[in-house]
C-alpha cells in the first residue's frame, strides 16, 4: 500500500506549506524530511521504540512527523518541552510506562534527562504497524493511549478525501492542534491530495490569523465547537470570504444556534459545510453530514464515511434492526484502532480491533441517518478538549481530601460536588484554592470548574452516585 | 473603586493571574494563562464589566492591557 507520508515528493513544485515566511513546495519539504531522517537514523538506529515529539503548527512539527513516519518510529506527540522534565512525575512515569528515551524537539533529538529514562531490562519488539500513540484527553498523565497504525492513518485519509472536496489546488489552514486527530487528519488529507497548509500558530483571536487567511486565499478550514464560538462571536458570518470554499465542524456537538448560524451563513453565501462525528479510537472521522443534509436533519450526525458503516446494538450486544430504536453506536472500518496502551507491552503484536464501540448510543432513521442520544461513558468536552468525569472525579478525590464528592458536567462546565451540610468559611475558601488547583492540573480555566456544596449527594437505589439528578439539581441552583 | 482597577481585576479574574501581574504591557501569549480561551473569557467579562459591546476588530486588537485602556476609551470610558 503506497502511504501518504512516503509519496510526498511525487507533487514536485506544488506548494506544499507555508512556514510563517515563505512556502515550499513538495519537492523541498521532501528534501527536509530526507536530511532529518539521515540525521534521526544517525542516533536513534533502526530498532523501532516510541520517540516523543513536540508537536505545534510549524514546519518543523511537519518534517518531524513525517521523518519519524517514514522511519517507521512509533510517535508520542507533547505539547511542549516542558512536559517532559524530571520533576513532574507523571513524566517520569510516562517514559517508563512507554521506553521513552529521545525527544524530537524542533531541530534537535535530545536524550531524556537521565531520571526519566530507565535501562530496560531487555528491549521490547514493539509491533512493527504501530504509527502513533494519541492520548484522548489534553493531560499528560493519561492512563491509556490510542494505538493507531499506518494502515489506519492512510485508510481514514482516503475516506475523508473521498467525501471532502479536497483539491491539489485547495490551501487549509491550521486551526487546531497538530497532535490533536481532528487536526493531524486535516494535514493527512492534505498532503495525500498534495494540496497546500499554511502553517500557524496564530489563533482565530489574532489578526495575524485573519490576515494570511486573505493574503494566501484560503479555502477551507476546521472547526471544533469551541472555534466556532470564537468566530462565530467575530461575527464571522458578516465576513465575505470569497476565496473560502468549504469549511468543517468535529469535534463535539455545536449548540443548535451555532449550528444554524452556520448553515445559513453556507446557503447565503455559497459555501460548503459539513459536520463530521469521529474519536480518536477511529483515527478521526466516522460520520458525516453535508449542508443539504443539515438543512433537512440539523441534529444528525448523517451516515458513515465511504468504505465504512455503522451498527447498532443493544445491552445484551445483539444487533438492532429497527429504525428509530436507540442502542451502542459500533462502527466497523479500516481506520478502527489497533487498540489502547497501557504501557509498552502492550504494544507488542497486536492485532486490529474488528470494531470499535463508540459509547455513544444513537438511532437511525429509515434514511440510514443517524442520530446521536446519549453516552453511555460519562465524557463531556469543553473547549474542544475531552474529559471523562470518571477519571476527573479520582483525580478530585486527590485534590479535595476528606471531601466525599461527585463530578459531573454539560458542556459549558464542570461541577465537583462536595457533600457538606453547612460549609464553613475556612472549607469554601480552602475549596475554592483546591478548585483553582484543580484547574490547573486539568488545564482547564478555572472559571469553567465549578465547587458546589450539597447536603446529600443523590444515590440511586442500589447506592451508587446518581449523576443525571446530581446534574439536574446543579443546573437548578 | 476606579476604572483603571477595575479593568484589572477584570483581566486578573478572567485570566486567573494574581493581579500584580496585571499591567500595562501585559499581552496575549506572552503568559500561558492569556490563550485564545481565557481571551473570549476576557472580552465577555470586560463587557459585561463595562456595558459594551465590542466590534470584531477591537476583540482581535485587544491584545494588551494598554490596548484595553484604549479601546474602552472609544466607548467613553475613562482611565
Amino acid at each position: 500500500m503506497t502511504m501518504f507520508f512516503t509519496q510526498i515528493n511525487k507533487f514536485g513544485k506544488q506548494n506544499a506549506v507555508f512556514d510563517g515566511s515563505e512556502w515550499l513546495s513538495y519537492q523541498a519539504l521532501d528534501d527536509l524530511v530526507k536530511e532529518k531522517k539521515t540525521y534521526l537514523v544517525k542516533r536513534l538506529g533502526h530498532e523501532k521504540q516510541v520517540v516523543a515529539l513536540t508537536a505545534s503548527n510549524t514546519l518543523l512539527t511537519l518534517v518531524n512527523y513525517l521523518a519519524l513516519l517514514q522511519l517507521k518510529q512509533t510517535i508520542f506527540f507533547i505539547e511542549s518541552k516542558a512536559l517532559l522534565t524530571e520533576q513532574n512525575n507523571e513524566s517520569v512515569s510516562l517514559c517508563e510506562r512507554f521506553k521513552i528515551r529521545y525527544l524530537l524537539n524542533d531541530e534537535a533529538l535530545d536524550s531524556l534527562p537521565k531520571a526519566l529514562v530507565h535501562p530496560s531490562e531487555k528491549p521490547v519488539e514493539i509491533d512493527t504497524n504501530i504509527a502513533l500513540l494519541m492520548g484522548t484527553s489534553g493531560s499528560t498523565g493519561a492512563a491509556k493511549y490510542v494505538m493507531l497504525s499506518y494502515e489506519n492513518l492512510q485508510h481514514n485519509a482516503q475516506d475523508i478525501c473521498a467525501y471532502l472536496p479536497i483539491q491539489a489546488s485547495d490551501k487549509t489552514i491550521t486551526t487546531l492542534p497538530f497532535s490533536y486527530a481532528y487536526g493531524l487528519s486535516i494535514i493527512n488529507t492534505h498532503l495525500l491530495k498534495g494540496a497546500a497548509i499554511v502553517m500557524t500558530t496564530f489563533s482565530v483571536m489574532q489578526r495575524e490569523f485573519w490576515e494570511m487567511l486573505s493574503v494566501h486565499q484560503v479555502s477551507s478550514f476546521g472547526g471544533v465547537p469551541y472555534t466556532y464560538e470564537m468566530l462565530l462571536r467575530l461575527r464571522f458570518t458578516q465576513k465575505e470570504l470569497p476565496s473560502l470554499r468549504y469549511f468543517t465542524q468535529a469535534g463535539g456537538k455545536l449548540a443548535r444556534s451555532h449550528l444554524d448560524s452556520l448553515v445559513s451563513y453556507a446557503e447565503q453565501h455559497n459555501k460548503q459545510f459539513f459536520v463530521m462525528y469521529g474519536q480518536t479510537e477511529a483515527t478521526a472521522r466516522m460520520s458525516f453530514a453535508n449542508l443539504e443534509k443539515l438543512l433537512s436533519k440539523p441534529t444528525s450526525i448523517g451516515c458513515a464515511i465511504p468504505n465504512t458503516h455503522f451498527k447498532l446494538i443493544d445491552e445484551k450486544k445483539d444487533l438492532i434492526s429497527h429504525t428509530n430504536q436507540e442502542g451502542e453506536l459500533v462502527f466497523y472500518g479500516e481506520n478502527v484502532m489497533l487498540g489502547y496502551a497501557q504501557t509498552v507491552k502492550d504494544m507488542i503484536n497486536v492485532e486490529p480491533l474488528p470494531f470499535l464501540e463508540t459509547g455513544d448510543l444513537a438511532i437511525c432513521d429509515d434514511q440510514g441517518d443517524y442520530y446521536i442520544s446519549g453516552r453511555i461513558k460519562r465524557i463531556i468536552k469543553l473547549f474542544g478538549e475531552r474529559f471523562n468525569l470518571d477519571d476527573v472525579q479520582q483525580k478530585a478525590i486527590l485534590f479535595f481530601t476528606d471531601q466525599n464528592l461527585a463530578c459531573v458536567g454539560d458542556d459549558k462546565h464542570l461541577y465537583i460536588l462536595i457533600e457538606s451540610n453547612a460549609p464553613s468559611k475556612e472549607l469554601i475558601a480552602q475549596c475554592d484554592q483546591q478548585r483553582k488547583a484543580l484547574a490547573k492540573y486539568l488545564k482547564l480555566n478555572h472559571r469553567s470548574l465549578k465547587v458546589c456544596f450539597m447536603q446529600n449527594l443523590l444515590r440511586t437505589k442500589n447506592g451508587k452516585l446518581d449523576y443525571s439528578s446530581l446534574l439536574n439539581e446543579v443546573m437548578g441552583h | 473603586m476606579n476604572n483603571s482597577e477595575k479593568l484589572r481585576q477584570t483581566f486578573a479574574s478572567a485570566l486567573s493571574v494574581d493581579l500584580d501581574k496585571v499591567v500595562d504591557e501585559l499581552a496575549y501569549n506572552t503568559i500561558d494563562e492569556w490563550d485564545s480561551t481565557a481571551h473570549m473569557i476576557l472580552i465577555s467579562e470586560l463587557e459585561n464589566d463595562f456595558d459594551v459591546m465590542l466590534e470584531t476588530d477591537e476583540i482581535i486588537d485587544l491584545s494588551s492591557v494598554a490596548k484595553a485602556k484604549e479601546i474602552l476609551q472609544k466607548y467613553n470610558v475613562t482611565f
